[in-house]
């Protein structure tokens, strides 16, 4: 574990470390180091790995399969981080060692419909967060607009690299974990770290990297801190605690459950549908404030962007605005109303299943047609100077 | 419903989306626009590519942002020529000579060549520019598949088809002033010209000394003397000037230097690295009696133009000199004069010296 986190650190802060240094006491110390492509990943699962070794939870798996898990090139870039207990034995499986048609033409409509939400979505919506991140302050409309454009942009960035990624695997017959459902949806940020978060870190005392907390801090602490696998960067520090922040002013009208329940049965006339419409809404505004402190320059920057999310009174509302308002409108739509991709090809990683559910035949076609033109799409939508965005986390 | 059949599907829905674009082909790279009016893209290193191509001409006018805003048509009345003018705003001299190398496979008679000394700095080779796109003016297969096999080209093309549609010009409008298309202008002649409203605002002496001030700012002067050395002047203007003229000898080039407000040269001696302004004395003597020792050229140098240079309501900064500045250079051009004679290359830049060293800004 030392060795691992000895070259992960090496490789993720040494420079930050030295900038840091440089700041502080003018060492000129400069360090150029190439980042080994995922090697946040392959650290991360050999710790976890070794965890379990050390718990003697491991079998006796063979060394190519090892190999093969930590190497894994589909989840490499950006995830999901993988567990060795859900991927080796699928490798062991004599079924993954022969192509399956079914499995293939499903991780190829899966693969589409990621490449179509990277290409096709997020970087064209890209151009819009300028309106609120660009050279001259934003107007109030700006700022909104161009934080929610971020937001979006961010949710399909993910959302498609995460289908590809289990896209490309399921045609090698290996079902991959979710990253995440819809995750502006979803109840819990950053979903895709939870299940290794709780493994690695809270459930041995001995080799937890933080105190034997309560349960829910500890868990926020996983979420929400700026971690090894996401590298250094004073931003990311940032928005990890705003983002705890943003748990607070929403928690008197949170989507949690029990919340809900005590809320219901004070108010039970204004807690139904109004009440939950608010909660929603604040959770995910204030999300994407929290994502202007991580996306700025500096914190100047930010909460001048900020100050005029609060400025009604400045408003420019042009065909621009409005074009990267239908923009951020169709994406929301998207983004909290339709089925996310394993809701609409059946994908069930549990089960190691994976097909439309519906047995109508003129669904299941007309969804195998689509996926090809998003494939077609999605190929032709790619752009030279397209942003890998993972390299700001 | 098998992977092949989805592969096919999609390799379908690629194919008819590229023949699509090479139907329309709004950039008229493969031929000229047939059943609708064509637009081009303000973005220059974009239209140039085009225009190349879909043009018919017999003179290239190439020239950076300082002469931006004249016109072929103005061109053409001046000199008697049919003109395509390449314009490429900030451009090192490495992308002036690729871009002119391709005009000249169409044969044009003469090239009319706006250039100063600060375009032979050293840049990158022209497949390392990244706003670049070389291959689409090559016209090769890295260039087309990437042309063709695009959903952007796609957008502007179906773009180009349907603001011809009344109902839908409107929209088109508005989508081009919110960014979504960018082809905006339907007539070669007006690309990169100047709204004439605007002039007075834009070019006046309070814009020229404002220059003089950001030079003034601590950072600013050296910034602005970086790379700008006697040695990598030279060899830039030896392969993309001197040797590019002399590799056409059946075409008939015309140099012209425009002038600049004193206030550049002031700001040069002033925050400039101590020997800018020697590099550009040295430099400029240099490239003058060379390019006067070429057969099939004529230089005019316009720098040592008081009248224009000291004038600084001529000026938006402390080099771009306004519209009409530009049209006059064309009439002398015709005229003959300010030409610079092959017996004594180096005068220009002798009376300009005189002129720096005696200039001091108006309070």
């Amino acid at each position: 574990m030392a060795g691992d986190l000895l070259v992960l650190g090496y490789f993720k802060y040494a420079g930050f470390l030295a900038a840091n240094l440089n700041a502080l006491v003018s060492t000129q110390l400069t360090v150029n180091i190439l980042l080994p492509v995922g090697i946040s990943f392959y650290s991360i699962t050999q710790i976890a790995f070794l965890v379990d070794a050390y718990r003697g939870e491991v079998a006796r798996y063979r060394l190519p399969y090892y190999a093969l898990f930590v190497t894994y090139f589909p989840h490499l870039i950006a995830g999901p981080i993988l567990h060795h207990k859900d991927v080796i034995p699928q490798f062991e499986q004599e079924q993954s060692k022969r192509p399956d048609p079914h499995l293939v033409r499903y991780g190829l409509m899966i693969f589409s419909i990621g490449l179509f939400k990277k290409t096709c979505m997020a970087d064209a919506i890209q151009p819009f967060v300028a309106l609120a991140f660009g050279p001259t302050p934003p107007s109030f409309d700006q700022a909104w607009i161009g934080a929610l454009a971020y937001t979006f942009r961010l949710y399909f960035d993910f959302s498609g690299y995460s289908d590809m990624a289990i896209g490309i695997s399921l045609m090698f017959g290996i079902f991959l974990p979710l990253n995440f459902n819809s995750l502006y949806k979803a109840k819990k940020h950053h979903r895709f770290l939870a299940p290794l978060a709780y493994d690695v870190v809270a459930i041995s005392p001995r080799l937890s990297l933080y105190p034997a907390w309560r349960q829910p801090a500890r868990h926020r602490a996983a979420l929400c801190q700026p971690d090894d696998h996401h590298g250094a960067w004073w931003p990311l520090a940032r928005s990890g605690l705003d983002f705890r922040r943003v748990g607070r002013p929403a928690r008197g009208v949170s989507l949690r459950q029990s919340r809900l329940e005590q809320i219901r049965a004070a108010h039970p006339a204004a807690a139904g549908g109004p009440a939950n419409i608010a909660a929603f809404a604040l959770t995910f505004l204030s999300v994407a404030v929290a994502w202007v402190f991580f996306r700025a320059d500096s914190v100047t920057s930010a909460i001048a962007i900020v100050s005029r999310m609060a400025r009604p009174d400045l408003f420019v509302y042009d065909d621009r605005e409005r074009l990267a308002a239908a923009y951020v409108i169709i994406f929301g739509l998207i983004a909290f109303f339709a089925p996310n991709t394993q809701q609409l090809l059946g994908y069930d990683h549990a089960s190691r299943k994976v097909g439309i559910s519906f047995a109508d035949n003129v669904t299941s076609s007309g969804l195998f047609y689509t996926a090809a033109c998003l494939l077609a799409f999605g190929i032709l939508g790619i752009q030279k100077h397209s942003e890998f965005i993972y390299f700001r986390f | 419903m098998t992977a092949a059949k989805f592969l096919v599907v999609a390799l379908w829905v690629i194919g008819a989306v590229a023949g699509f674009n090479f139907v329309v082909d709004p950039l008229q790279i493969f031929h000229p626009a047939r059943f609708y009016r064509p637009v081009y893209p303000s973005e220059e290193r974009m239209h140039n590519a085009g225009l190349i191509r879909s043009q018919t001409f017999d003179t290239v006018f190439m020239r950076d942002s300082i002469a931006l805003h004249v016109r072929s048509s103005e061109v053409d009345e001046h000199l008697g020529t049919h003109t395509v003018k390449l314009v490429m705003s900030g451009a090192a001299s490495r992308e002036q000579d690729f871009v002119l190398g391709i005009a000249l496979t169409r044969h044009p008679r003469r090239v009319l060549w706006e250039m100063n000394d600060s375009t032979f700095v050293d840049s990158p080779e022209i497949d390392a520019l990244p706003y670049f796109p070389a291959d689409l003016h090559r016209k090769n297969l890295k260039g087309m598949a990437g042309y063709l096999f695009n959903l952007e080209t796609g957008r502007e093309a179906a773009w180009s088809i349907l603001r011809s549609w009344k109902p839908l010009r409107r929209l088109s409008f508005a989508l081009l002033r919110a960014g979504y298309i960018k082809y905006d202008n339907d007539n070669p002649n007006e690309l990169n010209t100047f709204d004439p409203a605007l002039v007075a605002s834009s070019y006046n002496a309070k814009r020229s000394l404002a220059a003089y001030k950001f030079y003034s700012v601590p950072g600013n002067g050296q910034r602005f003397s970086a790379g700008y050395s006697y040695d990598a002047l030279v060899r830039n203007f030896e392969r993309d000037a001197f040797q590019f003229i002399q590799g056409h000898p059946d075409t008939n080039f015309t140099i012209y230097f425009p002038p600049f407000s004193m206030v550049q040269y002031a700001a040069m001696r002033d925050f400039g690295a101590p020997d800018m302004l020697s590099t550009f004395y040295r430099f400029n003597a240099y490239a003058l009696q060379r390019l006067t020792q070429l057969p099939n050229l004529t230089v005019f140098d316009f720098r040592d133009d008081s009248d224009i240079s000291h004038n600084l309501d001529n000026f938006a900064d402390a080099i771009h000199h306004s519209p009409a500045i530009g049209v006059l250079l064309l009439s002398r051009i015709a005229k003959g004069e300010n030409r610079v004679e092959k017996a004594d290359p180096a005068r220009s830049i002798e009376r300009l010296k005189r002129q720096i060293d005696a200039y001091t800004l108006p309070r």
